[in-house]
């Protein structure tokens, strides 16, 4: 679809639902075309604040790995939590009900509000109730619904789901809002600025809070020993919806529950911090419901005692809490950190990257998790860049939950599933033979540029011709847009015993190195490796090459797990024979370095895990603890002059190299021999290794792209040159997409300055 | 006041900033605190007080009792109508520039919520440095283990329409007064 009016025709609902064939493209050409520049703005404001926020906290790791335990706790103890939980609510003369499923819990609730011959239900922001469609049973009863976040209020005036689970309508910006309030509300207000829309929401919201009959609210969490329940908010509405009504009834699914209420100061000091970037919300309450303030009768009504009724959800969630994987998202506090982190999501939000009710890399799992894992489709916009790995304040690894989702839809229903061609052809595990055949292009390039290396003037050529991108994108579904990395026949591996027969080798070196051919490096960037092999001699380092990797960061990225776990295997026993010899791994890829020190620890035994992460190394990462840890001074190995007048760098770290924390000695090690160097501050460059090549991602990869290349554009003065430096392969690949110029590694930038 | 306590003023002075409340401080017992009040309460908009727990200051209460728009015991209507509150709070944060204040029959959590001016009297001696202090120390963690209270940081505040917006559901405007 391409006419502008149809996009706009576009309805965020019509395409929440990515179970349908075709809403996944649909939603997200809509949200490229109209929510973008909102989504984009906003949570990135988000995340930069969030960063701020964070880095003020001087134990926020240990914060993160307490919570992380009372979750894990509360979810491995939750039948009994439940247990004390119901008592506790019923000691202090509340109601309590666990609702199996979304309909009985909808039901519950709806003949609460009968029962009290309710009119008006006041509704605070509830994730929960959006899962369970509450307000349609509500009014499908006659009962009027007021959403009071403003957010929510937005979303129900304009029909749409949630986009976000913090900000639900951060895909609309002001002026959006203010052209749907004079639509609906048929207004000749001005209404133009932040200040005239909240007062009209606040005037209409007003009325509501002081006629209604009930109120619903959510709950940030819940603990079991008291019946006690933390909510967490800015504007207001919580505390009007839980005191204004006589009868409050908060819901909130069963993974809410903790043990102890002297824990919660956990929850809401981190919650805060990692969801908005602020040291704590306007107002964060602590209640024990029933309330001990009087009810008001605002409207003359007869006042009645207070009453309080907690709902909890299963609907699916004790499933999850049974599978190894989707448990993980049951940790979850909803605090949006790894949707605002996310490139993919500051690009499109949740209308796209998202469900009916969840959004972002986590949404996949609960989707899966509280429907079916078809309405996870939108989980294969996770490209695996881990960003939110590092960011998720409860350590969830959702780039591994969404990879064992798409593993699952690969073996499911799968009617492009070739799997008697693939059969022998392929290095691909039989259990992942019925993946589509783009995926099983993917997952395989190791394979592919092994044999173009062989012929490269034949693959190179013909690949980058016009007939052979149609072919490709006619049957691989690769974008014509791009063209495919260049293999070189004269590979790092080739290349090496060159290398070695003209450079020194001596027994007196005091450190030995294995440099991992990586299949990236060996076959599209030989001379990052040579320029690494070369300066790590200079520094005497004693280096050898392995053997070509097979390592799995492609066959992962398409949930290929039993695949990976085999070349994950084979890829450690082969290293940690070097690692028992006194070996150090250096990696020049960041994307396989990850492997090692991250993904590994799905697939191999912890031991052997935990020696192939101590001992793996990135180039830059290696020299600069050489560096420090031996007092070396620069100037004996590099031209410091020389570097001093060099033009300005401008450093753009891979996402995998700062989620595994080697971003930083490389830009340390550049700043400190010398250079003048600026940096990008996007979370990933949008290419994420196949992502951006896939062509129903592109135009997804270009805009995620387009941040970097106007960083690039605003950090060179028109009459200076500029050099830039990249990382990673798919980097490198995407700024010459797109900036159209040229990028060299780290380790080749050096390399050129060696004494 | 000790080196602690004005450090944890300043970061207090400095947090509360940052979240656009207003900060005054001001001796216990003094005709300041009048003149502060007076200052704040610029209008004939009435003014709700609730019952104070956790200061207890003669001066305070004299003003109470002589000024014509205060109301100690409003009906429903004047509740959802008032313009001001006046509250007391038994912790004030400093990290974050909140205020703890109870939600309970003192009617403190309702006064503050429905007005559009919160002015909250802290004491000074009840600073402390993170949020997790109320619920590890005596006699804070008594209140927080069993009551019901709030930590307000700064007034009712909303970025879902654009900008940052104050004065949502609850007060536009946050008033601290610290008493020394």
């Amino acid at each position: 679809m391409s006419d502008k009016s149809l996009i706009n025709k576009i309805q965020p609902r019509d395409v929440a639902d990515k179970s349908i064939d075709g809403n996944l493209e649909k939603a997200l050409e809509m949200a490229l075309d109209v929510e973008s520049k909102a989504v984009r703005e906003n949570t990135q404001s988000f995340n930069n604040n969030r960063y701020i926020a964070t880095a003020r906290i001087n134990d926020y790791e240990l914060l993160k790995n307490k919570v992380r335990s009372i979750k894990e706790d509360s979810i491995a103890n939750l039948p009994n939590l439940l247990v004390q939980l119901e008592q506790s609510i019923k000691e202090n003369g509340g109601h309590f009900f666990l609702a199996k499923t979304a309909e009985e819990a909808s039901k519950y609730l709806t003949n609460i509000c009968k029962k009290h011959e309710a009119k008006l239900v006041v509704k605070a922001k509830s994730i929960t109730s959006e899962e369970i469609k509450l307000n349609d049973y509500l009014e499908d009863a006659g009962i009027e619904v007021a959403e009071t976040d403003l957010a929510e209020f937005i979303l129900q005036v304009s029909d749409e789901q949630p986009s976000h689970i913090v900000a639900p309508a951060i895909h609309r910006s002001r002026e959006r809002i203010s052209e749907l309030f004079k639509e609906k509300f048929k207004t000749e207000l001005p209404l133009e600025t932040g200040e005239d829309l909240t007062k009209f929401a606040r005037d209409i919201l007003r009325e509501k809070f002081l006629t209604a009959d009930v109120g619903i609210s959510g709950a940030n969490v819940i603990s079991a020993d008291t019946g006690t329940i933390l909510l967490v908010e800015s504007e207001g509405n919580i505390r009007m919806v839980t005191q204004a009504p006589s009868v409050h009834i908060a819901i909130a699914g069963v993974e809410k529950i903790i043990p102890n209420r002297k824990d919660l100061w956990h929850f809401l000091e981190l919650l805060a911090p990692s969801a908005t970037g602020q040291d704590l919300t306007s107002y964060t309450q602590i209640l024990k419901p029933p309330l001990k303030v009087p009810p008001f009768s605002f409207d003359g009504r007869e006042i009645k005692d207070r009453e309080f009724h907690l709902v909890l959800v299963d609907n699916g969630r004790m499933s999850m809490r049974e599978d190894a994987v989707l448990r993980e998202a049951l940790y979850c506090i909803r605090c949006s950190a790894c949707m605002n982190v996310c490139a993919n999501f500051q690009a499109v939000g949740g209308h796209a990257f998202g469900g009916e009710t969840y959004p972002g890399g986590i949404g996949g799992s609960w989707e899966a998790g509280t429907g079916n894992l078809e309405k996870s489709k939108f989980s294969d916009l996770c490209t695996g860049c881990s960003r939110c790995v590092t960011e998720c304040p409860v350590q969830i690894d959702i780039p591994w939950l969404n990879e064992n989702l798409r593993n699952r839809f690969n073996k499911k229903n799968n009617p492009e599933a070739l799997s008697f061609v693939f059969k022998g052809l392929l290095p691909t595990e039989e259990e992942d033979q019925s993946a589509t055949l783009q995926k099983q292009f993917f997952s395989n390039y190791n394979f592919i540029a092994k044999w173009g290396s062989r012929f490269p003037k034949i693959t190179n050529g013909i690949s980058h011709t016009k007939f052979a991108k149609q072919i490709s994108e006619k049957v691989l579904q690769v974008d014509s847009r791009r063209k495919l990395p260049k293999f070189s026949s004269d590979t790092l591996v080739k290349q090496f015993p060159r290398f070695n027969s003209e450079h020194i080798s001596s027994n007196r070196f005091e450190k030995k190195v294995l440099l991992f051919a990586d299949v990236f490096t060996n076959f599209s960037r030989p001379s990052a490796g040579i320029a690494t092999l070369k300066v790590f001699n200079k520094f005497g380092i004693d280096s050898q090459i392995s053997k070509v990797g097979n390592e799995g960061r492609d066959s992962l990225s398409q949930g290929f797990l039993a695949t990976t776990k085999k070349r994950a295997n084979e890829t450690s026993e082969y290293l940690l024979k070097y690692i028992k010899n006194d070996y150090d791994i250096v990696v020049v890829e960041p994307s396989i370095l990850a492997l090692f020190r991250k993904d590994y620890s799905h697939f191999i035994d912890e031991e052997k895990f935990n020696s192939l992460k101590g001992n793996s190394f990135e180039p830059l990462e290696y020299l600069y603890q050489i560096v420090k840890s031996k007092k070396k001074d620069f100037r004996t190995y590099f031209n410091i002059e020389a570097i001093q007048k060099h033009p300005k760098i401008f450093f753009h770290s891979h996402c995998q190299q700062r989620s595994i924390n080697v971003a930083k000695p490389t830009l340390d090690f550049l700043r400190e021999v010398g250079f003048n160097v600026d940096t990008s501050s996007v979370e990933c460059c949008g290419m994420a290794g196949s992502f951006g090549y896939k062509k129903q991602y592109y135009e997804l990869s270009v805009r995620v792209g387009e941040d970097l290349v106007d960083q690039i554009k605003k950090s060179k003065s028109p009459n200076e040159e500029m050099v830039i430096v990249a990382s990673g392969v798919s980097c490198h690949e995407q700024i010459k997409d797109l900036a159209k110029t040229h990028t060299i590694h780290p380790m080749e930038l050096l390399y050129q300055f060696l004494k | 006041m000790s080196g602690q306590n004005s450090e944890r003023l300043n970061q207090f002075l400095e947090s509360a900033k940052k979240v656009e409340t207003t900060v005054k401080i001001v001796s216990h017992f003094s005709d300041d605190i009048k003149n502060v009040l007076n200052s704040i309460i610029v209008d004939d908009g009435s003014v709700l007080i609730s019952k104070f727990r956790f200061i207890n200051d003669q001066l305070l209460s004299e003003f109470i009792k002589s000024s014509k728009y205060i109301n100690t015991n409003p009906t429903d209507k004047e509740l959802a109508n008032a313009k001001y509150s006046i509250t007391d709070s038994f912790a004030g944060i400093s990290e974050t520039g909140s205020v703890c204040i109870v939600n309970d029959d003192s009617m403190s959590g309702s006064y503050s919520l429905y007005t559009q001016i919160h002015i909250v009297f802290l004491d000074s001696k009840n600073l402390l440095s993170r949020p997790r202090d109320i619920f590890q120390i005596d006699p804070y963690k008594t209140i927080t283990q069993n009551e019901d209270f709030i930590f307000v940081s700064g007034s009712s505040a909303t970025a879902d329409m654009g900008p940052l917006v104050r004065g949502v559901h609850g007060p536009a405007k946050l008033y601290t007064i610290i008493l020394e």
